[in-house]
């Protein structure tokens, strides 16, 4: 098959009614969720993802992406008009963002946001489009070892998921790898933590050990805070004029190659990114100290960083079956449902679905101008929508949603264990996102473990046997080291 | 007794180190098949959790001797709500209701007196806008699941007056 039969199948694969509106429903789920704090991106992917199960698989998972790019964008839109980020990585766009709404020039600092984000996504999906392929036909030289020691080099993205609370994280992780050997052995088929029951047999499905960890916590939490009233700004002001855009370009264009660059190491993921190209534009400024009062700059640096990553988080998913934030890997366990596993095979084999995604990804930034555009003023009411009515209905399509996984009570009952866990991890300040990693990559990690322990008769040698395996060693060894070394100068 | 060295930290690392050992010493043996010949020790269903376990006490007592020797202060959270026990509890009573009569009541029935107690007890006082939400959102979803996923969802109570719709 050569490059135009490959594109002619994927542009027939993508270019259905059914995945064109499901892209844009999904920008417009996103964006809309995203703008409403409290409410996470994971949660709203998490919560959409038993909503693709009857759906084609680029379909489905072009569903999740959209609201994965409008989630992104969405964050925005309340940390300019009432200083509460719906997203972290939003965070750095109050900065600026809140001053401009404050002086009534809300209007102009929502069409920053939307110009940079859109920018800075398309950048990102041509990088995914450039880069991911030649990842992947690299990735195709590695056996069982390198996996592994792949693996064990993604698992370091769990640092970057932890925040300040690294050895907790660990912790976590350990607790998710320990979950994700329940069911039957691979090797030799045994039973493994099943205790008689045939529920067990399989594993746990990892959707409603999913939305327990990351909806259900939230939800119980909401009841022991106070509903704050925020003050809101209105959508006052003129929108932004060609001059602002021209003006923010150069920046907009830095910081969507930051987030690039940052989007495609796994863990580092949007909020630093957003940072570090905030702190760029204001050195390179002739007036930072015009920065933290109201300057459109900060705001198109901090959505254009936080944008960046959006595409580029998907490079070693796609290429290498490694998940490089929280969301990719929900997007990885929605690729295993639907009987796909990315990584360089997939490129091998289903190079018309990859390109089909490719081609709906890079629709998704035109989608997220026309959303924006379109349902701003809606959307910026979104936050107004009370709690105690938007918990309880969350908590009902948790609900629905882990039931509609294997049609099974006994999902609804996991999904319920995993809130209490999660709310407990939540209490005791125990990151959820590690768990929710390591179980997703642990059956992996543990099957290239043994597999390379059979071919090498036992020896342990086999993990240092290829330059790979060393170059892995190495960059996990660098990735430690980096965190224990900031760990103890935070300290 | 002194006890304001048992803060957050030291009950998290003392709940890892607890689940590493349980599974170590009980729940491994107990619960793990394994085959009566293994070529190599590697290669035991028991194996690969066993180090899991440990790695995991490891950390748990590194959280836990960080937490003693390096204690982080802890501030009073000041968007907690004045009866946030209580609220609390009752979600939580709410949640396992709501798990408990999904069977034997179906989810429409069980989702809806669940959505309406929620609701209730978020501070909802419209009782038109609760009973309206509680009974149109779960209605909605089963045709959704039904009629467009094509996945049927339990009736429970509601079997002899909503099956073949």
């Amino acid at each position: 098959m050569d490059f135009f039969d490959v594109l002619q199948s994927a542009f027939g694969l993508f270019a259905t009614w059914q995945n064109v509106l499901v892209l844009g429903l999904g920008v417009v789920i996103g964006t809309f969720v995203g703008a409403i704090p409290g409410m996470t991106t994971p949660m709203a992917v998490a919560l959409t993802l038993p909503f693709t199960f009857t759906l084609h698989p680029v379909t489905g998972i072009l569903l999740l992406l959209g609201v994965y790019k409008g989630g992104i964008y969405g964050g925005s839109i309340t940390a300019i008009l009432i200083n509460a980020p719906g997203t972290p990585a939003a965070s750095c766009t109050v900065l600026d963002g809140y001053p401009l709404a404050k002086r009534g020039e809300a209007r102009r600092a929502l069409d920053i946001a939307l110009y940079a984000s859109c920018v800075a996504d398309f950048i990102s999906n041509i990088s995914l489009i450039l880069f991911a392929g030649v990842l992947a036909g690299f990735a195709l030289a590695f056996g069982s070892p390198e996996v592994f020691t792949l693996i064990m080099f993604s698992l370091t993205i769990i640092a970057g998921v932890s925040g300040d609370q690294l050895l907790k994280g660990l912790g976590s992780a350990g607790l998710g790898l320990l979950l994700a050997t329940v069911g039957l052995d691979l090797v030799y088929g045994t039973n493994r933590f099943v205790f008689g029951d045939v529920n067990l047999m399989s594993g746990l499905n990892f959707i409603p050990v999913l939305i327990g960890l990351f909806a259900l916590p939230e939800i119980i939490a909401y009841y022991g805070r106070r509903e704050i009233a925020r003050e809101h700004n209105p959508l006052a002001g003129v929108g932004a004029t060609f001059a602002d855009f021209r003006r923010c370009l150069k920046t907009i264009i830095r910081g969507s190659l930051i987030g690039v660059i940052l989007g495609a190491i796994p863990g580092i993921g949007g909020a630093p990114s957003a940072f570090l190209s905030y702190s760029e534009a204001r050195r390179t400024s002739r007036t930072p100290e015009k920065f933290g009062t109201g300057e459109i700059e900060g705001v198109a640096a901090a959505e254009s960083g936080n944008n960046g990553v959006a595409g580029a988080t998907m490079i070693p998913l796609l290429a290498l079956g490694i998940p490089g934030d929280i969301i990719t890997a929900i997007i990885l366990g929605a690729f295993m449902i639907h009987g796909l596993r990315p990584g360089p095979l997939l490129f091998q084999d289903s190079l018309p679905l990859i390109y089909a995604l490719f081609l709906g990804i890079m629709l998704s930034s035109m989608y997220l101008l026309i959303v924006g555009k379109i349902s701003i003023r809606l959307i910026s009411r979104v936050a107004d929508i009370p709690h105690r009515l938007l918990f309880p209905v969350v908590l009902v399509l948790c609900v629905f949603g882990a039931y509609a996984v294997n049609n099974t009570i006994f999902d609804v009952t996991v999904m319920f264990m995993m809130g209490g866990v999660g709310f407990a991890m939540l209490r005791l300040n125990i990151p959820a996102a590690p768990f929710l990693i390591a179980f997703i990559l642990g059956p992996l990690l543990e099957d290239n473990f043994r597999q390379s322990l059979l071919l090498s008769r036992g020896d342990w040698l086999i993990f240092f046997s290829s330059t790979i395996c060393w170059v892995f060693w190495g960059l996990t060894a660098m990735v430690i080291g980096l965190t224990v070394w900031s760990n103890v100068r935070r300290a | 007794m002194n006890t304001n060295w048992i803060t957050r930290d030291v009950i998290a690392g003392a709940l890892i180190v607890a689940i590493g050992l349980v599974f170590a010493f009980i729940l491994i043996p107990i619960g793990v098949d394994e085959p009566r010949r293994v070529k190599y020790a590697a290669l035991s269903p028991a194996y690969y959790p066993r180090i899991v376990a440990i790695i995991l006490v490891v950390i748990g007592a590194a959280v836990v001797a960080r937490a003693v020797l390096r204690p982080t202060k802890t501030g009073t959270d000041s968007e907690a709500h004045p009866a946030a026990a209580l609220r609390l509890l009752g979600i939580s009573a709410i949640l396992v209701a709501f798990a408990t009569l999904l069977t034997p009541l179906g989810f429409i029935v069980a989702s809806t007196l669940a959505l309406f107690a929620a609701i209730r007890l978020g501070g909802e006082q419209r009782i038109h806008v609760n009973a309206a939400i509680s009974i149109i959102l779960p209605v909605l979803l089963h045709f959704f699941f039904l009629k467009v996923a094509r996945i049927p969802i339990p009736l429970g109570v509601l079997k002899p007056v909503l099956e073949g719709v």
